[in-house]
C-alpha cells in the first residue's frame, strides 16, 4: 500500500514536470499554423478627369498603394480576410487572428487597392493549415 | 429495541461519512462534466491550453516543501529545548507560543507584512517562506509529544555524546517520529492552502500559488477550475494517505495543562 | 566506563541553545513587528506621527463595517462553534465506542483538513449557487474544521482506562448515562480545548468567505466578518484602522485563550 503511493506520487510529480516542459508546444501543435505578412504598396493606374482652359481631360497616372492580392482577397468570390490581433485566454496574452472585410477600390493584374479594413501595419495572414474563425488562437510559423 | 436503535445509529454515521465525503467526490466528478457529458476535455483545458497553472502549481509545491523542511529543522530543536532546558519562564513562554498559535492569520498578517518590507522580502519568494517557517504550531504538539517519550534513552545516550544534535538525532526523532508524519502532514497542507500571504505579499504572477489562481474565478475559462482543484487536492491527498495513521497517535495536544 | 570528556558548555545552555532559531524567527516577524503595530495604532497617520492614543480604536469601534463584521463574526462563534461541537463530540463518541469497523470512516471526516478550501469552496459555489444566506458558510467552516475536533477526542478517548467503562457497565449504567458522567467529564480538558481551538478558527474563516465567494472584496452583508474588515483596510492602506482592528482581535483572542487554558487546568484533576 505504501509502495503504491509512493509509485503514484512520483508518478504524479513526473507527468507534470513532463506536461510543465511539453504543454505548451503540444498546444502550439495542435493550433492552425499560418504564415502571416504585411501587405505591400503596389502601382496602381489612376483615371483623373480634369478640366484645362475649360476643355474636359482625361490623364492617366501611376499611385503606390496599399494593395491585397487578388488569390487572397476578391470581393467577387471572398468574404473575408484575416488579420493577426492580441487575444486574452486564460490570463494571458496570445497570438490571435481577427476577421476583416476589406474595403478595396482599383485594381490591377494581381492586386486589390485597400481603401479600408487593413492598415499598413496589419500581419495579414496568407496561408493556414485550418480553416479559421474570428477570435482563434494561430500560430505563426516563420516566414 | 435496543438493536434497532445501534443498526440505526450505523446506518446515521455512514450516511453522515458519505455526506462529508460528497464535496470531494462531487469536485472529481464535476471535473469530468461538461454539460452533464462525461468528458475529458476540461483537463485538456486545463493541461494544454492554460499554461499559468504550471507555475503556480510549482510555486505551491515549492513553498509548501521548503517551509516543511525548514520548518522541521526549527520545530525539532525548540520542542526539544522544552522540554529539557530548565529557565525561569518556560510555562510563560510556552502559553506565549500557545497564545501565538491561535492568532488568526489577520492578526500577524499585518506584524509579518511590516517584518517582511523592513527586511525588503516583499514580493520574493522568501517572503512567502520565512515567516511561515516560524509559526509555533509545530513546536506547541510536538513539546507536547516530546513530554511522553522515554528520557532514559537520552539519558544513556549523553553519558557517550555531548553533541545535542547527535542526541536529537539518534534519540529523540526515532521516539516521535509519529508526531513528526503528523507535523509534517499539518503544516504541508496548511501551506498548500496559503491564501492571504500571497495575495498580500506578492504582485507578481509568477510567483503566486494555486489558491490565488483558483480565487481568480473569472479570468479563466470556466472549464479549468474543477480540474485544476482537483490536481490541487491530489498532492495533500497523497500525503494524508501516506501518514493518516500518525495523525490520531501524533496529535496528542488537546490537553495543554 | 571510559571517563568521557567534560564539554565546556552546559546541557542545560546547550538545550537552551535549540530554542534560539525559533525565538530570533518569532522575534523578527512577529513580536517586534506587532510592537510596531500597536505605536501604528497609537498615531495618526505615518507621517506625521503624533500620538493621537485611542482614537483609531474609537474610530473602529464605531466603524459601521466594523460593527457588521464584529457582528456576523459573533454569530458564527455563537452558532457554528456549538454546532461544530456538539456534532464532532457525537460523531467521535459513535466512531470510538461503536463498531470497529465502522471505524475505516473516520477519514471522510478528518480528510476535509487537508482538502484545501479553495478546491471545496469552488464546489460549495457551484452547489449552493441559489442560497442566499450564510448558512453555506457556516456548514463550510463545519466541513473544515470538524477533522480536528474529531483527531482530538478520539485520541483523548483512547487515554480512558477500560475498566472505567466496565465497572459502570457491572453497575448497570445506560450508554449514554456513561457518556455523560463519565467519558464526557473525563476527556474536558480536551473538549474545552475544541471549543478553543474552535472559535479560533472561526476568527480565521476569511480564507473560506473569500473563496467562495469568488475572489471578491465585499461578500455580502451577512458574511462581512473581522478579517474582511482588515483584509480590505489592508488593500487600502489604511495602517491605522488595521492595526487598531488587529490590536484589538489579538486582544480578544489573548483573553479568549487565557480563559480557556484556566478553564482547562480547572478541570484537570
Amino acid at each position: 500500500m505504501r509502495v503504491l503511493n509512493i509509485i503514484i506520487t512520483l508518478i504524479f510529480f513526473a507527468s507534470m514536470v513532463v506536461l510543465t516542459v511539453t504543454a505548451r508546444d503540444i498546444h502550439n501543435a495542435l493550433l492552425p499554423q499560418v504564415t502571416a505578412r504585411r501587405l505591400t504598396q503596389e502601382d496602381f493606374e489612376f483615371v483623373i478627369d480634369f478640366e484645362y482652359d475649360g476643355i474636359p481631360q482625361t490623364a492617366v497616372i501611376t499611385q503606390k498603394r496599399l494593395a491585397i492580392p487578388k488569390e487572397l482577397y476578391n470581393p467577387d468570390t471572398s468574404d473575408a480576410v484575416f488579420v493577426v490581433t492580441t487575444i486574452y485566454i486564460n490570463g494571458e496574452e496570445r497570438v490571435g487572428v481577427r476577421r476583416v472585410v476589406p474595403q478595396t477600390n482599383e485594381k490591377n493584374e494581381g492586386f486589390y487597392e485597400v481603401t479600408g479594413g487593413i492598415s499598413r501595419s496589419d500581419f495579414v495572414i496568407f496561408t493556414s493549415s485550418k480553416v479559421l474563425e474570428d477570435g482563434a488562437e494561430v500560430f505563426i510559423l516563420a516566414s | 429495541m435496543v438493536k434497532i436503535g445501534k443498526a440505526g445509529k450505523n446506518i446515521f454515521l455512514v450516511l453522515l461519512a458519505a455526506l462529508f465525503f460528497l464535496p470531494v467526490f462531487m469536485t472529481v466528478g464535476m471535473s469530468f462534466l461538461d454539460n452533464n457529458m462525461p468528458t475529458f476535455q476540461n483537463y485538456a483545458d486545463l493541461l494544454f491550453d492554460c499554461f499559468v497553472f504550471y507555475p503556480v502549481f510549482w510555486n505551491s509545491v515549492l513553498y509548501a516543501a521548503v517551509i516543511t523542511i525548514i520548518g522541521l529543522l526549527v520545530i525539532i530543536p525548540a520542542a526539544f529545548g522544552f522540554s529539557h532546558a530548565k529557565f525561569k519562564g518556560k510555562g510563560a513562554l510556552f502559553i506565549f507560543y500557545i497564545i501565538l498559535m491561535m492568532m488568526p492569520l489577520q492578526v500577524t498578517i499585518l506584524p509579518n507584512y511590516i517584518g517582511l518590507r523592513d527586511l525588503g522580502l516583499i514580493n520574493t519568494r522568501l517572503g512567502i517562506i520565512l515567516p511561515a517557517c516560524f509559526s509555533p504550531f509545530g513546536v506547541v504538539v510536538m513539546s507536547r509529544y516530546m513530554q511522553s517519550i522515554n528520557n532514559s534513552v537520552i539519558e544513556a545516550m549523553r553519558m557517550e555524546t555531548n553533541s545535542v544534535i547527535k542526541i536529537i538525532f539518534h534519540a529523540v526523532i526515532p521516539q516521535i517520529r509519529i508526531c513528526i508524519f503528523a507535523v509534517v502532514l499539518f503544516v504541508f497542507a496548511d501551506c498548500w492552502n496559503m491564501l492571504e500571504q500571497p495575495l498580500l505579499f506578492l504582485r507578481d504572477i509568477n510567483l503566486q500559488t494555486l489558491p490565488v489562481f483558483l480565487s481568480n474565478t473569472e479570468k479563466y475559462a470556466g472549464s479549468v477550475l474543477f480540474p485544476a482543484a482537483v490536481l490541487f487536492m491530489f498532492p495533500v491527498l497523497l500525503l494524508y494517505n501516506f501518514f493518516s495513521d500518525s495523525l490520531e497517535k501524533g496529535l496528542t495536544f488537546g490537553d495543554l495543562s | 566506563m571510559k571517563p568521557t570528556k567534560k564539554s565546556r558548555i552546559p546541557w542545560n545552555i546547550k538545550c537552551l541553545f535549540c530554542l534560539v532559531p525559533s525565538l530570533v524567527g518569532i522575534t523578527i516577524f512577529f513580536v517586534i513587528p506587532y510592537f510596531r503595530v500597536l505605536y501604528y495604532s497609537l498615531i495618526d497617520n505615518q507621517f506625521r506621527r503624533n500620538f493621537v492614543w485611542l482614537d483609531n480604536y474609537v474610530k473602529t469601534i464605531q466603524n459601521e463595517y466594523f460593527q457588521l463584521a464584529f457582528k456576523n463574526s459573533l454569530l458564527l462563534i455563537l452558532i457554528a462553534v456549538p454546532a461544530l461541537i456538539l456534532s464532532s463530540l457525537s460523531i467521535s463518541l459513535m466512531l470510538s465506542f461503536g463498531l470497529k469497523k465502522l471505524r475505516v470512516l473516520r477519514t471522510a471526516f478528518v480528510l476535509p483538513l487537508v482538502i484545501p478550501t479553495a478546491s471545496a469552496a469552488l464546489i460549495w459555489a457551484t452547489f449552493f449557487a441559489n442560497v442566499d444566506n450564510v448558512l453555506p458558510v457556516y456548514l463550510l467552516f463545519i466541513w473544515k474544521n470538524i477533522g480536528i475536533c474529531i483527531i482530538l477526542m478520539t485520541a483523548a478517548f483512547t487515554c480512558i482506562d477500560d475498566s472505567v467503562f466496565e465497572a459502570a457497565k457491572l453497575d448497570g449504567a445506560k450508554r449514554f448515562t456513561i457518556h455523560r458522567k463519565i467519558t464526557i467529564p473525563l476527556i474536558m480538558p480536551t473538549l474545552i480545548f475544541s471549543i478553543l481551538i474552535s472559535i479560533v478558527s472561526s476568527f480565521k474563516v476569511f480564507k473560506e468567505t473569500y473563496l467562495y465567494y469568488g475572489g471578491t472584496n465585499y461578500p455580502p452583508q451577512y458574511s462581512y466578518t473581522l478579517q474582511y474588515y482588515m483584509n480590505n483596510n489592508f488593500l487600502k492602506l489604511d495602517y491605522q484602522s488595521l492595526a487598531a482592528s488587529a490590536v484589538f482581535t489579538s486582544l480578544l483572542v489573548f483573553v479568549i485563550v487565557i480563559i480557556g487554558l484556566l478553564l482547562q487546568r480547572r478541570y484537570t484533576w
